[in-house]
């Protein structure tokens, strides 16, 4: 037996497959690995010479120190809170069985549909010194005087915002995890003569455990590294501004990079720690078959009580929403509760507006190319990895799957730097590096959604269709495209719809107003004096329809396998 | 109709021997069966006659015609999957239209030729349904009917019945049998149900550890078999350990067992006296014994019965050798435990296999 021969029964190996291969590798070679490495070795190097002199700088530097504390404590904070709402919600919401619970589901993913730092638009008129809640609080006499809700610093509020934005991931990680286990693992605990305390101690919990890490993860990365909500609410010091205010002085002065590489080694860390928790131990329970029902009918007053919470929490939740909407609509909005006087004018300013039509017409143009993209690299790689026997298949999946560890902060720092001076470079257009950015960073998600299409696809029904004499390409057309159809829509509309609401990498890459997409104008039209907030909200609201519809959209195609796509 | 060989197949997965090294002639119209417990590299044989997987070394050929290295699909075989493999995005009459829409059959012949398959295998009134809403039997067929339509060379039928329920199974034998007699096609069965094997093949090859052990017709594999590992995979048996004692001249071999002398009215090829053999005798071979038999007579104690029915099986022992009888119409003579009765077996229905083959 040759070698040759050996690496030929190991690997389907042909020369077009191999060259597929290689520009995939080439693809996360340039826009994953190259800015990445660049960004360590500015970080690393000065002159050519290994320096630790910027990281010193960091360590040594108070305000450094306390932007990294703010950041990490954001994490946490957010991470804690959403654990809170969520847990408790899932473990009802998949245990008991009651009227309207659909629509219960349904209501608790709305706040999903907009990003916090539009949220915080409207919030910073309710929650101000002088905002809607101090004023009614004070006119029903329960204060005398106005409360300073966000404490000085703002802490509080962007983790409330981040933390009501991003608690339907934890949710639906944690739901779908439930549900995946297996009742009669817990019949057996209980025949067995588990409490029913102790039977959620040592079966339910560590089997939910790993998808309780994966939601984990996604809300401490996103809170971690979030930039636009800090500075709407004007907290500035966290590790993301900072990033942020050392773009325009990249190339004189290195201590960007060295908190790109920070930023990066933290969230590769905790990505790396959760992937060990969840590694290898989510399919174990997946074998099907007859699976009973766990649901169980609720009594009156435990029904009672989870419709109390829920709605609870989907109010508050939605607070920024109304607050937005309200907001959207406002002409004078002085020193009083509710808007004293309201107009439609600032969506009509969204369509007149010499900013806001083109980012939304950029927007559109970016999201659709890079959705396209996601699209073709998704399918390919899920065919790939899902059908062909290929060298180094998991660290391709792994490479692939790395951008959710990896904040779009990051990569946009890393672009700026790496095609300066080339063609693509972001400061004369920088629609393909947007395009790029934002499909390397959805791509997760199209993948994990293509992914799942072809693993539920059984194999044999490529091999009937070769069988009978189709090749393989009127195969993938015939049989595959068709079976994995629901599942790549569903990829598709979600990557198209976080594209549209990318807000760090938009904020970075988009340098001049003519390629600024929605997000940036957005930021942009709020610092106009007067109405900046009202028509901000306008266009906040437009991009919350956009997501919402996408969102229902991608529910029905996927059901309830909506879940497994927010996972990391 | 074609004829179809494989020469010296071998296939390798990394470094696990899946086939090794098999050799097979299955002849135009023949029904072959491939038997074998699981993992023995039945399936994987049928995957490189369809094409799915390129041997590692060796030839597969249709007729005279080499095709180790073409395409699945320009192999022109019917094959019926595990799991029956019918799409569900497409209706039933889809399903069994496919091939011949790949194979730009006109349209008017098409839908008389999906028409035509359908009713063969009686499901002319489901062509509007989805394949989810048809039972497992169902199905079944019309993966049949999706293979046959096209007039394959081959049809290729991987343990297509092991989903079945118990009686439903029965039933497709005998409707796989009478298909492949009226279609007279050439037809490689893959199974590890050796009744199935037994009950449909005109042939059939056993296999174990990626190797064939013996081919041959279903009488001679279950009165003749080559090994202890071939005499416990059909059928039930006894196997009696023993020395040869004596050779008679082209006839009769004579063992010393521990229950006695047992004749084997079979010689093997080279027998000699002295020779390690193990004597295998189906349970049923046994009968009580009558007073005019004179040779292969035990005598052995009861130890249990368990009643089925149309036979009754008996637990027998004598010292540490255990027998399994089975008597059928046992409504007349009943042993019961504790007796001790004396058993004959005709000397046909000894037969000798080598001592400690294949008993993996």
């Amino acid at each position: 037996m040759s070698r040759a021969s050996g690496w030929r029964s190991r690997y389907d190996a042909s020369p077009g497959t191999l060259a597929v291969l290689a520009a995939i590798w080439a693809f996360f070679a340039l826009f994953l690995a190259y800015p990445l490495a660049r960004s360590v070795y500015q970080a690393f190097f000065i002159d050519g010479r290994f320096s630790l002199t910027f990281f010193r700088l960091i360590a040594t530097s108070p305000v450094q120190q306390q932007c990294v504390l703010n950041s990490l404590n954001l994490g946490i904070a957010a991470t804690v809170l959403t654990t809170l709402v969520a847990l408790p919600l899932a473990y009802a919401m998949t245990n008991f069985r009651f009227r309207g619970k659909v629509i219960l589901q349904a209501l608790l993913l709305v706040p999903m549909v907009m990003p916090p730092f539009v949220g915080a638009i409207g919030m910073r008129q309710f929650f101000a010194r002088f905002g809607s809640v101090n004023l009614l609080l004070m006119k029903l006499g329960v204060i005398q005087e106005p409360v300073d809700w966000f404490g000085g610093a703002g802490f509080l509020g962007v983790v409330i915002l981040e933390a009501l934005h991003l608690y339907p991931i934890m949710y639906l990680n944690v739901a779908a995890a439930l549900a995946n286990v297996d009742p009669s693992l817990e019949e057996a605990a209980q025949n067995l003569g588990a409490s029913r305390w102790r039977l959620f101690r040592t079966v339910t919990l560590p089997l939910v455990l790993p998808g309780y890490f994966a939601g984990a993860v996604i809300v401490f990365i996103w809170a971690f590294t979030d930039l636009g909500t800090p500075l709407i609410l004007h907290y500035r010091n966290v590790v993301a501004v900072q990033i942020f205010e050392k773009i325009g002085d990249q190339n004189v002065n290195p201590m960007g990079y060295a908190l790109v590489v920070l930023v990066a080694a933290f969230t590769l860390l905790f990505f790396y720690l959760a992937k060990r928790h969840v590694g290898g131990q989510r399919y174990e329970m997946l074998s099907r078959g007859h699976v009973a029902d766990r649901e169980r009918p609720a009594s009156r007053p435990v029904a009672i009580g989870i419709y109390v919470c829920a709605l609870a929490v989907i109010g508050v939740a939605l607070l920024p929403h109304i607050s937005v909407l309200l907001s959207s609509v406002t002409d004078r909005w002085f020193m009083t509760v509710l808007p004293s006087e309201t107009t439609w004018a600032h969506y009509g300013q969204v369509f007149s507006h010499e900013l806001t039509l083109p980012s939304i017409k950029n927007s559109l143009l970016y999201s659709s190319l890079s959705t396209m993209l996601d699209m073709v690299l998704a399918l390919t790689l899920a065919y790939l990895l899902t059908r062909k026997r290929i060298p180094g298949g998991w660290l391709l999946d792994a490479t692939a799957m790395l951008p959710l560890a990896l904040p779009g902060l990051v990569l946009a720092f890393g672009y700026v730097g790496c095609f300066a001076g080339w063609g693509i470079d972001p400061r004369r257009d920088p629609t393909v590096l947007l395009v790029i950015a934002y499909a390397v960073r959805r791509l997760p998600y199209a993948l994990r959604a293509a992914y799942a299409g072809f693993q539920q696809t059984s194999i044999t029904l490529e091999e009937a269709s070769l069988n009978l004499g189709a090749g393989p390409i009127r195969t993938l057309r015939r049989v595959t495209l068709p079976l994995v159809a629901a599942n790549l829509v569903a990829g598709a509309i979600l990557a198209f719809s976080f594209a549209m609401l990318e807000v760090s990498d938009s904020l970075i890459l988009a340098m001049r107003e003519r390629h600024y997409p929605i997000t940036k104008a957005i930021l942009s039209v709020l610092q106009r004096p007067v109405d900046g907030p009202y028509v901000a909200s306008a266009m906040g609201v437009l991009g919350m329809v956009l997501l919402t519809v996408s969102l229902v959209a991608a529910g029905t195609f996927l059901g309830k396998r909506m879940g497994e796509l927010f996972r990391a | 109709m074609v004829s179809v060989h494989l020469r010296n197949a071998t296939k390798l997965f990394g470094s696990a021997v899946a086939v090794d090294s098999v050799t097979l002639d299955v002849e135009a119209g023949e029904l072959f069966f491939l038997l074998g417990p699981s993992g023995c590299g039945k399936t994987t044989c049928l995957r490189m006659i369809a094409g799915f997987y390129e041997p590692t070394s060796g030839d597969v050929l249709f007729g005279d015609r080499v095709v180790s290295r073409v395409s699945p699909h320009k192999r022109n075989t019917g094959m019926v999957f595990q799991n029956y493999a019918l799409w569900p995005h497409l209706t039933v009459y889809q399903n069994v239209e496919y091939g011949l829409d790949v194979r730009r059959v006109p349209s008017t012949e098409r839908r008389e030729r999906v028409e035509r398959a359908l009713s063969v295998v009686h499901m002319a009134d489901h062509a509007k349904k989805s394949p989810n809403q048809l039972s497992g039997g169902q199905q079944q067929r019309i993966a049949l009917a999706r293979a046959l339509v096209i007039e394959p060379d081959v049809l290729l039928l991987d343990e297509p019945l092991s989903n079945l329920d118990a009686k439903l199974r029965i039933e497709m034998r005998q409707e796989i049998r009478r298909l492949h007699q009226e279609v007279g096609i050439t037809a490689i069965y893959v199974t590890h149900d050796q009744s199935e094997a037994l009950s449909m093949a005109d042939r059939l090859a056993i296999m174990h550890q990626g190797r064939i052990v013996q081919i041959g017709t279903p009488r001679e594999m279950y009165t003749g078999p080559a090994s202890e590992f071939v005499a416990q995979f059909i059928g039930e048996t006894n196997l009696l350990p023993g020395r040869v004692v004596e050779v008679g001249d082209g006839g009769p071999v004579t063992v010393e067992t521990p229950l006695g002398r047992l004749t084997s009215a079979h010689s093997p090829r080279g027998i000699a006296v002295g020779d390690p053999v193990k004597c295998s005798v189906r349970p049923e071979a046994f009968v009580p014994a009558g007073t005019n038999d004179g040779v292969n007579r035990l005598t052995v104690t009861v130890e249990s019965s368990m009643y089925l029915g149309a036979v009754e099986e008996f637990r027998l022992r004598s010292g540490d050798t255990a027998l399994t009888v089975s008597l059928h119409n046992p409504g007349h003579r009943v042993f019961t435990a504790g007796d001790t009765v004396v058993l004959a077996v005709d000397p046909v229905d000894v037969v000798l296999v080598p001592s400690g083959s294949g008993a993996a």
